[in-house]
């Protein structure tokens, strides 16, 4: 039986999927987001932007999963696409040595523009291919380590690890979600939203008044 | 998927609440079994409706082998799942749910089991007529229907179009800033929000219903945007109107840019042109509401274009489309829109969705403005010119008909050597153009080779040839900017105003596509450019570069004459089609004045006063000769300078009125870089000789060389300039003040003096003012000016705009010494000839 099914939180996290060109970043989104026994009843046409809900232990979490684009020509277009998101899928290819180096670059451009507020997951993907492998599985993870980055392998092919790894994420995610709202109301700041005050003009009772009462 | 999500916390609902509750083992063999849990939307079922039978109806089974009716029911019913519909056959009858959303639970670590959010349950005999989709207000439309039936009255309505007209006649939006204005428009919203809760029916509704109180702001924000109509989009222009323009250039220039030049496959045409229609409508629209939707449609064309083009679609392929439709569609103002959707939403915030179809955009735009962009090769006649570049050089090309037999002459018929494939495309060409030599001048005017135009034209090829949309080679080099091709066409004395199949001159497609420097080549170096030619739509080159927000070259062209009163065949001025504040200023500037100059243009332009002395009979209302190019403009600025410094020589030279014997000289050939014809390029070398100004040319001011000798009291130049029929009675523009006037004003007795030496000085001319000189004299008490200007005859009584005669102006001014040399004046009305040596012994 799910427990604590009462609660009510709900959160939306924006994801956004880094990677380069051809290391699989839309299968890995298609294969979590189609529905794994039945490839038929849902069509997924497309995997620039797709939504997820999942509900963890009773917090409702409404997953965004933007795709980015992988061409070289478009990386200056980054930021428009990661800023406010809560987390980053960084994917490589394990077969692919440079995509690995790329994964590092946008580690620290994430670092740098966005700091510790996102949390990131770096991916191997492609681990059906293990005989062509050219990036180190150790120095991946101690690399990821470094960057406090948590670090899978999937395969889209075989759906390895995909569910896992998006699980994992959405976790911690929730966790510093639920930190930072815990660090907000210990210093009952808020946000400051644009508020539109009602002003309840006050109508003034219309008294029959007539002057001339005793006329 | 993109319409509006139906959302619900399905521990909330009763049926969920119940399985969850009473049949645990339920959802422990759904976590084991992969079943899926199918929960009707809250509302839909009645507590007392579910027993034990109803939930088995809806815990689906996926049996391991894949057919027709892959699911099962707990119960062994079958049904159907196909694009996020559950079909039910039951009784003959089939039905139809929608799956309004997919949530997956996790629990207890590693266990889970997934939940399917129906519309209405399944296998129940009674409809359900109400949809879950609430009321959305999607388009402007939805909003003016939601505040007329809310409200059961057009007051609201009425009352909001009140505020925002008196709030746009009050606002003066267009010069504020980009915060400024966002705390403006927000300050309206929240006063045409005040009028919503003045209304009590609303206010009652908001109270109860929070849904309905967002519903709310929504609806009178779209209606607010509504009222304020273009008036807010022409301000958001002006914040944005450098973007814009830049953005806009390279728009216009990318006109030749195809699908594989942005990687994008062919198949995708069909879905292209659809979303293209969605798209071109955006500034159709004044709410935010309809251009996200506008947005939303087109983004929704190209995600659903999997199906046709049979692959996923990725933002690679979203980035490239949007990329391609904003180079193709006329709209002149993206980022603008962009920051009207981003920066004034004021009510609520955008779902992810909107968020990421706004951010597509906003990285389409980046993308085409970026340099990434500008370094995609596009130039498409490469081989033809490299080809030519290459007989050129080897001589080979001394009678360019033998080329025509060359084109035969391939490796074999179908080789693809690099020499066959340019010697095949020249053929096509040829074949396009019937006339091989014209084609490869066009051709070469195109890719901007000066030199092979150059080689061409010298051979004798007609440089006017126009091609089969009428283009000219001066077209093709105008349009691409390329100013040398320009400069080097103008001068092989090809027809500046030659028309195109849509009656575009050179310079239309200059101002079409931005090019300053070529539109500079065709006005200075071709004094028969007509400026205010209109094409087939109407438009002059003015109109075309108002509307795509060239700020720098709408002000180039007013410079040169560009009339602001053309219309264009929809009826159109300058004013209409101008996008920001900028331009519409600038335009306003030039529009008094040539509203002011309406007469003196048509009396000088009829007759371009090379001669002074032909102007001199226009007698005293006659203004200094306006400069008719910037050329001319900075050469009249040197000039007043120098007079100013009182550099006689330099204003003889620049007048022209040197000895030094300019050499003749031609340049080896036009577009020569070598040092002799560098030096005879500097505009202050001889050039300026050889085309020396005007005497009578002005300033912007209308100001004279002469206004400004007599200004400094350089008496010398002075002299100078009236023997050289400089026009004593010249007037400025505004303040219609002649020579005369402002060495009164500035207290220039010799060179009053020699003013009225001339012969021709008017002495009572008025100036704007009505003030004569005498007046300025009085004014400043200058008592001798006074008596020179007396002795010649000046009008004392002669009375300004403010009714004050010369005299009583002294009198006013406490210049008792002038007032009685006046009045005495006045008593010697009769015996004019008296002597005023006479009459200065008395006073001083």
């Amino acid at each position: 039986m799910a427990n604590s099914t009462n609660t009510n939180e709900s959160y939306n996290f924006k994801v956004v999927l880094l990677g380069e060109g051809c290391v699989g970043k839309t299968s890995l989104v298609i294969r979590y987001i189609e529905d794994k026994f039945n490839p038929k009843h849902i069509s997924t046409i497309q995997a620039s932007f797709l939504t997820k809900k999942i509900n963890l232990d009773g917090s409702r979490i409404n997953l965004s999963i933007w795709d980015t684009a992988g061409q070289e020509k478009f990386h200056a277009l980054g930021p428009i696409y990661y800023r406010s998101s809560n987390g980053a899928v960084l994917v490589y290819d394990i077969t692919d040595e440079d995509s690995f180096q790329k994964v590092k670059c946008w580690v620290k451009e994430l670092r740098k523009m966005l700091g510790t507020d996102i949390s990131l997951v770096i991916v191997g993907n492609k681990s059906d291919l293990e005989k062509d492998r050219h990036v180190d599985l150790d120095l991946a993870k101690t690399y990821a380590e470094k960057v406090k980055a948590m670090h899978f392998q999937t395969s889209a092919k075989l759906n390895e690890g995909v569910e896992e790894m998006f699980l994992a994420l959405a976790q911690k995610m929730l966790e510093e979600a639920k930190l930072k709202a815990a660090h907000e109301i210990s210093l009952t700041r808020r946000n400051s939203q644009r508020v539109v005050q009602v002003v309840d003009d006050e109508n003034v009772p219309n008294t029959n008044k007539s002057c001339c009462s005793n006329s | 998927m993109w319409s509006h999500q139906y959302d619900e916390n399905l521990s909330a609902n009763p049926f969920f609440k119940e399985i969850n509750e009473n049949h645990s083992d339920i959802i422990e063999e759904s976590a084991i079994q992969n079943w899926v849990i199918c929960v009707p939307r809250i509302g839909t079922v009645e507590p007392e409706e579910i027993s034990s039978e109803v939930i088995l109806d809806h815990i689906l089974v996926c049996p391991k082998e894949l057919g027709e009716y892959p699911f099962f029911t707990l119960t062994k019913k079958r049904i159907c799942v196909e694009n996020k519909q559950i079909i039910t056959n039951s009784d003959n009858s089939k039905a139809i749910t929608d799956i309004l959303f997919e949530e997956t639970f996790y629990y207890n670590k590693s266990s889970k089991f997934i939940v399917w959010c129906i519309d209405r349950p399944l296998f129940f005999k009674h409809k359900f007529c109400d949809s879950h989709s609430s009321k959305n207000l999607i388009i402007l439309h939805d909003c003016i229907d939601f505040l007329w039936c809310e409200s059961l009255s057009h007051n609201i309505l009425d009352s909001i179009k009140n505020v925002v007209s008196t709030f746009k006649t009050n606002y003066q939006l267009e010069i504020e800033n980009l915060q400024t204005q966002k705390e403006i428009i927000g300050c309206l919203f929240s006063q045409c929000l005040q009028i919503c809760f003045k209304n009590d029916v609303l206010k009652e509704k908001c109270r109860l219903n929070e849904p309905f109180m967002e519903n709310l702001k929504v609806a009178v924000e779209t209606y607010m945007q509504y009222c304020l109509g273009k008036r807010l989009m022409f301000s958001i222009n002006t914040i944005s109107h450098h973007k814009d323009g830049h953005l806009n250039k390279i728009i216009r220039n990318s006109s030749h840019v195809q699908y594989k030049h942005l990687g994008i496959d062919s198949d995708f045409a069909d879905v292209i042109s659809s979303a293209k229609n969605e798209l071109k409508q955006i500034n159709t629209y004044w709410t935010i509401l309809d251009k996200v939707e506008c947005l939303k449609k087109t983004l929704k064309c190209i995600l659903e274009s999997g199906n046709v083009v049979k692959n996923c679609i990725t933002s690679d392929n979203v980035l490239q489309i949007l990329a391609f439709l904003i180079l193709k569609l006329n709209v002149n103002n993206w980022y603008a829109n962009l920051t009207y959707i981003k920066e004034f939403k004021l009510s609520t915030e955008n779902s992810d969705r909107i968020e990421y179809c706004i951010a597509s955009f906003e990285a389409a735009v980046e993308f085409v403005s970026s340099s990434e962009f500008w370094s995609i090769k596009t130039n498409t006649h490469e081989e033809v010119i490299d080809f030519l570049e290459k007989k050129i050089e080897s001589g080979e090309a001394k009678t360019l008909s033998v080329e025509k037999q060359s084109l035969k002459n391939l490796c074999h018929p179908l080789c693809s050597c690099s020499n066959c494939r340019s010697i095949s495309k020249c053929e096509i060409w040829s074949d396009c153009f019937g006339d091989l030599n014209e084609c490869f001048l066009i051709c070469a005017a195109n890719a901007g080779k000066c030199d092979v135009v150059e080689y061409l034209l010298n051979r004798g090829v007609n440089v006017d040839y126009s091609d089969c949309s009428g283009k000219t080679a001066l077209h093709y080099a105008a349009s691409k900017g390329l100013q040398n091709v320009v400069l080097l066409l103008v001068n092989k004395n090809c027809n500046v105003n030659q028309l195109d199949n849509e009656k575009n001159t050179p310079l239309h497609l200059a101002s079409l596509n931005g090019h300053e420097n070529c539109i500079k080549a065709l006005i200075y170096s071709s004094p028969e450019v007509d400026i205010n030619a209109t094409n087939s739509f109407g438009d002059s080159p003015l109109i075309l570069a108002t509307r795509w927000g060239y700020l720098d070259l709408v002000k180039i062209l007013l410079e040169n004459g560009a009339s602001v009163s053309i219309k264009n065949k929809r009826n159109q001025t300058v004013f209409d089609v101008s996008p920001n504040f900028y331009i519409t200023r600038t335009c306003e500037k030039y529009s008094a004045r040539q509203l002011k100059k309406i007469d003196r243009t048509t009396e000088s332009d009829s007759t371009y006063p090379t001669n002074a002395v032909a102007h001199l009979k226009d007698g005293c209302n006659s203004h200094g000769v306006r400069p008719k190019t910037t050329e001319e403009f900075k050469k009249i600025d040197l000039l007043l300078k120098s007079i100013e410094n009182n550099d006689l020589p330099l204003t003889c030279f620049y007048l022209g009125y040197t000895n030094t014997a300019t050499v003749e000289r031609g340049k080896c050939h036009p577009l020569c870089l070598c040092d002799q014809c560098m030096i005879a390029d500097r505009p202050d070398a001889d050039r300026i000789a050889n085309q020396s100004i005007n005497v009578n040319m002005c300033d912007a001011s209308g100001r004279t060389a002469l206004h400004v000798a007599a200004e400094f009291g350089r008496t010398d130049i002075l002299r100078l300039l009236l023997d050289n029929g400089a026009l004593p009675n010249a007037k400025t523009f505004r303040t219609l003040r002649t020579p005369l006037h402002v060495a009164c004003m500035e207290g220039r007795i010799r060179t009053v003096r020699e003013l009225l030496k001339c012969g021709d000085c008017a002495v009572d001319e008025q100036d704007a003012d009505g003030n004569t000189a005498l007046s300025y004299a009085c004014e400043k008490g200058d008592a001798k000016i006074a008596e020179v200007l007396l002795c010649n005859g000046a009008d004392c009584n002669r009375k300004n705009l403010a009714g004050k005669s010369a005299l009583s102006l002294s009198e006013e001014s406490m210049q008792y010494g002038i007032y009685r040399l006046l009045k005495n004046n006045v008593q010697n009305m009769m015996e004019r000839n008296v002597r005023v040596s006479s009459a200065e012994d008395d006073f001083f």
